[in-house]
């Protein structure tokens, strides 16, 4: 009988020209998603590129001078010397310059740190759109390191990217809202449903399969758009054959499942409430506003609230007063000398100049630490708050996971700088103890600066983080199913009564 | 007789549960935005001023050092917010609010407010002006979908016509019973924010009456348009159910659909270039010239700096830089300052044109949606839209170029090849004066907002009009 009816109403879905249309809509929603996703991941990996290009440039063009000076010390059998390096190639006429250790990894030369996109990346924007993916990561103090500006009109982020995870969050509630809202007061307003009620069918058996008939039409559209998204992107960024890029679709399959299925189940709930059709849209749209605008708004307000992110400001100030109480150690003599431009001082000053450079930039990192911490703890304070009230709105704990599948989370964002900061150590200690024991680099060594990368991805981790919120949705859905369904017992057939 | 219907279409409404629930819920949301917004601004506020003062006297109390390493210290400056960011935050949260102005490098304002937030920030935030362009619509689409459909549902509108009620009576009057229910709304939200206004904050311009007042007109132009797009519908529906599906459809589209599918469209077709595209074409110019440029900004660098020494032997009638009597270095390094400063100003002129191509792209989706040019103006005479950063972004550069005149002409006049060694301190300092924000003034704000006005203004009139023709035609 079930099936019966299933085949029956996927008849009727197919012959109505709503219904249709709004597939229709959601493809080509889908399809625009998608295209704008893969637009913002392209524009990334464009940044990253020539990014990549000018610091090899820059590499390349102080080894080749390093180069001709070596050339030129062994054809004229001088010795080489440790020396300052210019900022400019030498003049005509001028001999090549040498170089040393504390301005090549110090000043010249920087290593672009990537983080890498994934093979979902093309399905959100998340919070990838607030700072580069990149780091440039040389000898100066950390907090250099965390303003990851990337240029983008501040009006486009306040309106945020039209991608996959928007298409899903805000549009597929509706359409599931259009197709549920008089599944049966229809039926009953109508007259056909005390007649369908006639067979020996029961009534949850009769919305059972009026559910299914829905939640599989919609899947298929779904499904199919979701692949020709992933086909798309993955395939044009390189990735479709990393098994990764496979687990993290599986992934994201379930979880929009499991959201139409709270959609749907919501859209049983009111029909078994057994008021008119208009007032169930009323209702609907009710939910759609509070759970997908009003509840996520107030989560954010109450987070914002009671674990406000401290300052940036701040922050500049600090590092500056940093800044200022170093320098006012320094020596009269050495001050004079200051003039951040090595080249200008003989040989002696010069090494004095970037000795306190150095130096200072470690005094400064201690001194801002404190400072520099509360960000990343607020942000903590703030995200733990969050996990606990996400559960009021399955749409907050959709777009959590959603950003953590598609790798565009803050956690993952916050990891990678971690790593980044490690490697900025791993840096400073290959040209410090050089610089200092002033040894002299040779061009063979360029190869063997260190190169950052980013450590392979454990997708158990991701896992981790989107298991509590599949459970919850899970909850909520079975929940809300049960309860509509138990509804249903008392649902009376006939109008009137 | 058109009284007679306002008081019992408003009588309907109010006694019925569910207005009674969104105007409290309204109401609920009206004053925690306002307080929160009233709470943010005043911290952002405090923050900003005592960076800003902080910032001088890290400037002036700089120990004694070489002038231009005192230009490489230089200053920050810190985006103040305007008065009404309170009620309307606009794009401040994801616009740069601190810009070091250095020697030598022209650096972006930096530091986006939503960086340190959670995910869930970018669902929006809730501001008063949040609520007024998404939510009240919503609750006028809810009161006022089955005035007329409602009525042609139970059979009662074929009764009252039939006792010769005019269809205008009868529209105007379901335009002041509906429009009294919002008032509910409406009104305690403009008294609070003009509470907050007059009572709460000090102003931070002379504008600031004027700039609310206009901001009240452009709100109550947006409430009416849907007031009566909603009559309108109601009037020519079959049913109450088709008239709401069909506003509530064109709502979500207006207010989540065509602001993203907007933004991305301009994107789309005016491209915004990446950090490291910028730089490096900005830095390749510097090298090479900039062409078709005058002067000797279009030779290359190395050209341009040969030159002026050049002269400057010849004008001393020296051999060498060493034996010139002025300091070569300094000389050299503000030629290259001033070379740089007219490059990155074509630059972020640049930047500034697609951005605000972009927002002139986006605004002319405004036909088809009335949220879209409500939010600019709304943004516009909040002071929290493009136009107000770029104007801080602006007079920091005017700034940073000054500074660091100032400081190498202190290092020039002071010393010689043979004697480069000079430091100053807080007197020296104390010579450029403190950045300061100016805010755009109420005309600049407005600037590019006329296409808005006329699309706000048509929104108006065109939905008028279509209720008064839809009634016209009223069937029963």
């Amino acid at each position: 009988m079930l099936k019966i009816i299933i085949q029956h109403e996927i008849r009727l879905l197919m012959r109505s020209s709503a219904a249709l249309f709004m597939l229709a809509l959601l493809t080509v929603a889908m399809m625009f998603g998608a295209w704008n996703g893969y637009r913002a991941v392209e524009r990334k990996n464009t940044s990253v590129d020539v990014a990549v290009e000018v610091e090899g440039q820059i590499k390349q063009n102080v080894r080749d001078e390093l180069i001709a000076y070596e050339k030129y010390t062994e054809e004229r059998n001088l010795p080489r010397v440790f020396a300052p390096v210019s900022h400019t190639k030498p003049r005509v006429g001028q001999s090549p310059q040498g170089t040393n250790a504390g301005a090549v990894g110090g000043e010249l030369l920087k290593e672009v740190a990537i983080l890498p996109p994934t093979g979902l990346s093309a399905f959100a924007v998340g919070q990838s759109d607030l700072q580069r993916t990149y780091t440039y990561v040389d000898m100066k103090n950390k907090f250099n390191m965390s303003d990851n500006y990337e240029i983008e009109n501040p009006l486009n982020l306040t309106a945020g990217t039209f991608d996959i995870a928007f298409v899903i969050l805000f549009i597929l509630p509706v359409f599931i809202i259009a197709l549920t809202y008089d599944m049966l007061s229809n039926e009953k307003e109508s007259g056909t449903l005390a007649l369908a009620m006639t067979q020996p069918v029961s009534l949850r058996t009769f919305m059972a399969a009026k559910l299914l008939s829905r939640l599989m039409v919609l899947m298929v559209v779904i499904l199919a758009m979701g692949l020709i998204a992933l086909v798309f992107s993955a395939g044009k960024l390189g990735m479709l054959e990393q098994g990764s890029t496979w687990m993290r679709f599986s992934l994201w399959v379930a979880i929009v499942f499991l959201y139409s299925l709270f959609w749907f189940a919501l859209g049983v709930l009111v029909n078994a409430l057994n008021k008119d059709s208009e007032t169930n849209a009323t209702v609907l749209a009710g939910s759609w506003l509070v759970f997908v605008v009003i509840l996520p708004a107030l989560i954010n307000l109450a987070a914002t609230t009671f674990h406000p992110a401290p300052s940036r400001m701040d922050l500049k100030v600090a590092i500056r007063e940093a800044t200022s109480a170093a320098e006012k150690t320094a020596d009269e003599t050495t001050k004079a000398y200051f003039t951040d431009h090595v080249e200008m001082l003989p040989d002696k000053d010069s090494i004095t100049y970037l000795e306190v450079f150095l130096a200072r930039q470690i005094a400064l990192e201690k001194a801002v630490e404190p400072v520099f911490a509360d960000f990343r703890f607020q942000q903590d304070k703030q995200e733990s708050f969050v996990s606990w009230f996400q559960y009021l709105s399955p749409t907050v704990v959709m777009q959590l996971a959603l950003n953590e599948i598609s790798g565009v989370s803050t956690k993952r964002y916050n990891d990678y700088m971690d790593t980044v900061y490690e490697f900025h150590d791993v840096w400073r200690q290959y040209f410090t103890p050089k610089y200092l024991r002033q040894e002299i680099l040779e061009s063979s060594m360029y190869d063997d600066f260190p190169t950052y990368t980013y450590p392979k991805e454990n997708l158990t981790t991701v896992l981790e983080r989107v298991v509590p919120s599949v459970i919850g949705l899970l909850l909520i859905v079975v929940g809300v199913t049960a309860y509509a369904f138990s509804r249903l017992r008392r649902f009376s057939v006939r109008e009137g009564s | 007789m058109i009284g007679v219907i306002a008081k019992k279409e408003f009588l309907c409404l109010v006694r019925d549960g569910r207005f009674k629930w969104s105007v409290a819920i309204m109401l609920l949301l009206l004053l925690t935005s306002f307080a929160t917004g009233f709470q943010r601004y005043q911290s952002l506020h405090e923050t900003r001023e005592s960076a800003q003062e902080r910032d001088v006297e890290q400037w002036l109390d700089q120990d004694v050092k070489n002038p231009h390493m005192a230009a490489h210290f230089g200053n920050y400056a810190y985006k103040p917010q305007g008065t009404l960011a309170f009620f309307d935050s606009g794009i401040d949260n994801y616009a740069g609010t601190t810009l070091w102005m250095e020697a030598h490098k022209t650096n972006f304002a930096q530091n986006r407010p939503a960086e340190d937030n959670g995910a869930v920030s970018r669902f929006g935030d809730l501001t008063p002006s949040m609520i007024l362009q998404v939510l009240l619509p919503l609750v006028i689409i809810l009161l006022g979908f089955s005035a007329f459909a409602g009525e042609r549902d139970s059979g009662t509108l074929r009764q009252v016509m039939s006792l010769g009620v005019r269809p205008s009576d009868l529209l105007w009057g379901k335009f002041l019973g509906v429009g009294a229910a919002i008032s509910l709304i409406v009104v305690p939200a403009v008294v609070i924010g003009a509470a907050i206004l007059a009572f709460s904050l000090k102003s931070d311009s002379q504008e600031l009456g004027s700039r609310a007042g206009l901001l009240l007109i452009a709100y109550l132009i947006y409430v009416l348009a849907f007031l009566f797009l909603t009559l309108g519908v109601s009037a020519v529906a079959r049913s109450a159910k088709t008239a709401l599906v069909i506003l509530i459809g064109f709502w979500a589209f207006a207010s989540f659909l065509m602001p993203k599918a907007a933004s991305d469209i301009s994107k789309l077709a005016v491209v915004t270039p990446t950090f490291s595209e910028f730089y490096k074409d900005a830095k390749a110019t510097s090298a090479n010239g900039l062409k078709g440029a005058e002067g000797r900004v279009s030779m290359p660098q190395s050209d341009h700096v040969e030159l002026v020494r050049q002269e400057l032997l010849a004008q001393y009638n020296v051999a060498t830089v060493r034996d010139l009597p002025v300091y070569w270095v300094g000389i050299s390094m503000q030629v290259l300052e001033e070379r740089d400063y007219v490059i990155y100003q074509k630059f972020l002129g640049d930047l500034r044109d697609v951005f605000f191509s972009q927002q002139k792209l986006q605004d002319a989706f405004g036909f088809i949606s009335p949220l879209l040019p409500v939010r600019s103006l709304s943004m516009a005479l909040s002071g929290t839209s493009l136009i107000d950063q770029e104007q801080f972004n602006q007079t920091a550069q005017d700034f940073r170029i000054k500074m660091i005149t100032d400081m190498n002409n202190e290092l020039i006049d002071n010393t010689t090849m043979k004697d480069p060694l000079h430091v100053s301190g807080r007197e020296v300092f104390a010579k450029v004066p403190p950045y300061q924000y100016v805010p755009p003034t109420l005309s600049q704000s407005m600037q590019n907002q006329t296409q808005n006005i006329i699309l706000l203004a048509l929104w108006g009139l065109l939905s008028l009009l279509f209720a008064v023709m839809a009634v016209k035609r009223l069937h029963v």
